[in-house]
């Protein structure tokens, strides 16, 4: 049983497509992100799965309860679904718990409510909140309250819309740990919207790569940075050089850096144009009075250094790790010799 | 060389201040001044208490029949999709423009014992006469409060449609995910929400009903505007009436104060508004014919009724209307709103040019002062300006028999002046508001480029500023003459002798319930309401 199934969902906005046949599935307990820059669709994607989009094609279906195909489509109050918002959308005129209480159905005793409020905010570690009203919090605190009454009203998915994005950079990574470990803890399935790789990175299991109203790639995000299936998730998950191929024989290929050998077959027909992804990692650089590249940028960060080094009439963007005590520091102007380290090849066919 | 103790610059805006202030002042001296005829002990123990029930009563179902109009079109407008949708967004805007004892004499004429709609119900239902069936009367407490929230829920409308449309859209749809069904999450969120909204639309409209003479008084329901009106006309006594003054200015201290403090809180709830208006509900089926008939209906009661009725006898009694006094008395209301519109120009231009110019507490105070007149009732202004202009007359023609010269007479308070100052007063508050808020756009920095180009205060004012705030001054100007236009209760005590307005005109033909004289100067009115009315609102509209 999946916590969310997609299938084959459209959705157009003023006869321009938003969405086009979209399929996605979350298992239980997972959480995906859904990544992509802004106009891709992934909210309205989002948007739609809470129920809050109204003219769409397909399907969607929880636990396998369908919620909306060509003859439902169930209100958004009967999905159960917490939505958490970029601006946390809570209420202004209700104090901590009466947001967060604000699911609980009357029929509970005061108690009952009473309980079900704390066990909630200790999740979130805002126990002494309660009386507080959402504008005497911190954007990260009201972003905490937000989570908890999603989960006060125990739904059986969790979407998120870019609920990060407002918070500043060092309360961000701490709350996306916290709360990742927290759906862990409760087996909670989330889909989670956001522009940001890096929340990705942290927050979700798997993310789903979105352009134009599809999905390019859907997978962990070690692979999608490693595996990309296209130049355009290579450039999205990273930093990227391409040099252009020729196919030696069914083992080798033909590059500016020399014969390239692969331990796989060559797939690609003979002739084709082929260009190797290299991410700046991937490049060795010594310094080399003879070298034949020269180094034209330097940007000094740290742990590494950001090179940029002109060979076989193309600007390479390497990253120099200076780990240990003998590491060079490099100089525009620099003399130097490229290599490739050990890798598996990405080679794209244009 | 301009000396730094002595600078009319700074002098001009406080002198212009008292005098706008004088009549507020002047009725609270009162007040605690003895009153030798013992009048006010005598209403106090006769009369006024049942005054005071009457007037929160009215204010009362005004307010409660004025909820019950504007909060459902303002949800219908801002929040559903309905077929002509845009047009009522506007359009309920225009009662407004309406004053109510002019809807309330159309109501009268209309529902009276021979009246057409009586007249239909005889006639259908074959009853002979008042005995055989029963018919609400509207010349009560009610009607009256029915007709005044006929012309004064589109207050509550503009405010309320305003938190709808502010109020983030996510807050909605968080509701409805937490499992709350449309109907729900508008009771739980959207009128929590609007709470503050709702209050100062209700303070708005309280404080107009509070000042409301023609409608009670043509309804024969006696509130405190109509003892202030009765005591100075038919008693003379200028303290009683500045002590029934007192108590309404009171009434109205806490009536501002609530909406000062509403006005507070709002700000509050609407910080973030991510209004979102592809959200709306489209309606079909019954909820549709529901909201169409509904809105549609107000609006033929409050405005589409009201003007064809006085429209049809205009038409009939055109030529009878058509006389020497109607364009005389348009003419003396032309050239009397041209006039105050002009001055409450200056009056604004130099109390927010002082602010500008010397930015501080003293120039923020004069500038709230000066437009504490507006939420003051045209009756209490009157007498307001009663007080100081008749002991100024006194004083001017004591001192000129004491110098053995003749006297002057009433030159202050029985003329013209006192018309004016009583309108200025009142409405020059609109225009400090209208001139204040379109000032703090222009940019400080461009006055300080002016002045260190080489030009002096008054060049920079007159070169960068005025040009600057062409629009703002247009709509204030645009606004006090509407206002002066219309205004009833200030004109009735203050005019001078033989001297008519439109607006006392027709409420001449009122009182004397011969509507069909009444139509074509009302008519005029309600044309010249309407018609800057709408030119005021694209002229905001081109603004933003």
């Amino acid at each position: 049983m999946s916590a969310l199934h997609i299938q084959n969902l459209s959705c157009s906005y003023q006869k321009t497509p938003v969405l086009s046949g979209l399929d996605l599935t979350l298992e239980n307990n997972e959480i995906v992100c859904l990544l992509g820059e802004s106009g891709c669709g992934k909210t309205t994607l989002l948007r739609a799965v809470a129920g809050l989009q109204v003219e769409l094609t397909g399907q969607i279906s929880i636990q396998q309860k369908v919620l909306n195909n060509q003859q439902t489509n169930i209100p958004p109050e009967l999905r159960k679904i917490g939505l958490i918002f970029q601006d946390y959308a809570l209420f202004p005129h209700l104090n901590v718990f009466d947001n967060v209480a604000f699911s609980l159905s009357k029929r509970l005793s005061k108690q009952e409510k009473q309980q079900r409020v704390d066990e909630v905010l200790a999740l979130v570690q805002l126990s002494a909140m309660g009386k507080r009203f959402p504008h005497q919090l911190s954007g990260g605190q009201q972003q905490r309250i937000a989570i908890a009454r999603a989960l006060a009203y125990q739904p059986d998915l969790m979407l998120l819309d870019e609920p990060f994005s407002n918070l500043d950079q060092h309360v961000r990574f701490q709350l996306i740990h916290e709360i990742r470990h927290l759906f862990k803890q409760r087996q909670m399935s989330a889909l989670f919207v956001t522009h940001s790789k890096e929340e990705g990175f942290a927050f979700a299991d798997r993310i789903a790569l979105m352009k134009a109203g599809k999905i390019v790639q859907i997978d962990t995000a070690q692979k999608l940075y490693r595996a990309p299936n296209s130049a355009y998730v290579a450039d999205f998950m990273g930093q990227a050089n391409y040099i252009d191929l020729s196919i030696v024989d069914d083992y080798s290929y033909q590059s500016c850096f020399g014969t390239l050998y692969t331990q796989a077959k060559i797939t690609q027909p003979k002739g084709a144009e082929l260009r190797l992804l290299l991410r700046p990692e991937h490049i060795d650089i010594t310094p080399d009075e003879h070298g034949e590249a020269v180094v034209t940028q330097v940007a000094f960060q740290g742990a590494s250094q950001q090179i940029t080094a002109f060979f076989a009439d193309q600007e390479f963007l390497i990253k120099y790790s200076n780990h240990t005590c003998d590491s060079v520091f490099f100089q525009e102007g620099d003399k130097v010799t490229l290599s490739l380290l050990n890798h598996d090849f990405v080679v794209f066919a244009d | 060389m301009i000396s730094k103790w002595f600078n009319p610059y700074k002098l001009l805006p406080w002198v212009v201040t008292c005098i706008l202030l004088s009549p507020v002042l002047a009725i609270f001296l009162n007040a605690f001044s003895f009153d030798e005829s013992g009048s006010f002990e005598h209403l106090l123990n006769t009369v006024l208490p049942t005054y005071i029930s009457n007037s929160i009563l009215v204010i009362f179902f005004v307010v409660l029949i004025s909820i019950v109009f504007a909060l459902p079109c303002a949800w219908f407008v801002a929040c559903c999709e309905f077929p002509t949708r845009q047009k009522l967004q506007w359009i309920l805007m225009l009662p407004l423009a309406m004053p109510p004892y002019i809807v309330a004499i159309v109501y009268t004429d209309l529902l009276d014992y021979a009246g057409p709609i009586q007249l239909a119900l005889r006639d259908w239902f074959g009853w002979q006469s008042i005995n055989d069936y029963y018919f609400p009367d509207i010349r009560t407490l009610f009607g009256a409060s029915f007709v005044l929230a006929l012309s004064l829920f589109p207050y509550l409308y503009l405010l309320l449609r305003g938190a709808f449309l502010t109020q983030s859209a996510g807050l909605f749809q968080a509701a409805r995910t937490l499992g709350l069904s449309p109907y729900r999450a508008f009771w739980r969120v959207s009128i929590p929400l609007s709470r503050s909204a709702m209050a100062v639309g209700i303070s708005l409209i309280a404080m107009e009903t509070l000042g409301d003479f023609a409608t009670v008084n043509y309804f024969a329901v006696h509130t405190l505007t109509t003892a202030i009106y009765d005591t100075w006309l038919e008693l003379g006594s200028l303290t009683t009436a500045a002590k029934i003054s007192s108590l309404m200015l009171l009434a109205l201290v806490i009536l501002i104060s609530l909406e000062n403090y509403s006005r507070r809180k709002q700000q509050v709830y609407q910080r973030n508004n991510s209004g979102s208006t592809d959200l709306r509900f489209h309606l079909t089926g019954w909820k549709k014919w529901g909201v169409l008939v509904f809105t549609w209906s107000l609006l033929c009661l409050s405005l589409f009724i009201p003007i064809g009725t006085l429209l049809y006898y205009a038409v009939h009694y055109f030529s009878e209307s058509l006389n020497d006094r109607f364009l005389n008395y348009t003419i003396n209301s032309l050239w009397l709103a041209f006039l105050v519109a002009i001055l409450a120009l200056l009056v604004a231009l130099t109390v927010n040019f002082y602010k500008r110019l010397s930015p501080g507490v003293f120039a923020k105070s004069s500038i709230r002062l000066s437009s504490l007149g507006y939420a003051v009732p045209g009756t209490v202004v009157a007498i307001g300006v009663l007080i100081p202009l008749t002991s100024l007359d006194l004083l001017l023609n004591d001192l000129l028999i004491q110098w053995n010269l003749s006297p002057v007479g009433l030159i202050f308070s029985g003329s013209l002046v006192i018309l004016v100052l009583g309108y200025l007063v009142r409405f020059s508050a609109i225009a400090v508001g209208s001139v204040d808020s379109s000032l703090v756009q222009v940019s400080p920095s461009l006055d300080l480029a002016s002045r260190t180009l080489g030009n002096g205060p008054a060049k920079t004012l007159w070169r960068v500023n005025i040009p600057l705030i062409k629009k703002g001054l247009l709509t204030a100007f645009i606004l006090v003459f509407i206002e002066s236009m219309k205004e009833l209760p200030a004109a009735l005590l203050l005019r001078p002798f033989n001297f008519e307005t439109l607006a006392t005109y027709v409420y001449q033909y009122v009182s004397d319930e011969m509507i069909e004289y009444a139509a074509l100067p009302a008519l005029m009115i309600i044309a010249l309401g309407l018609i800057p009315f709408i030119v005021v609102n694209r002229l905001l509209e081109q603004k933003q």
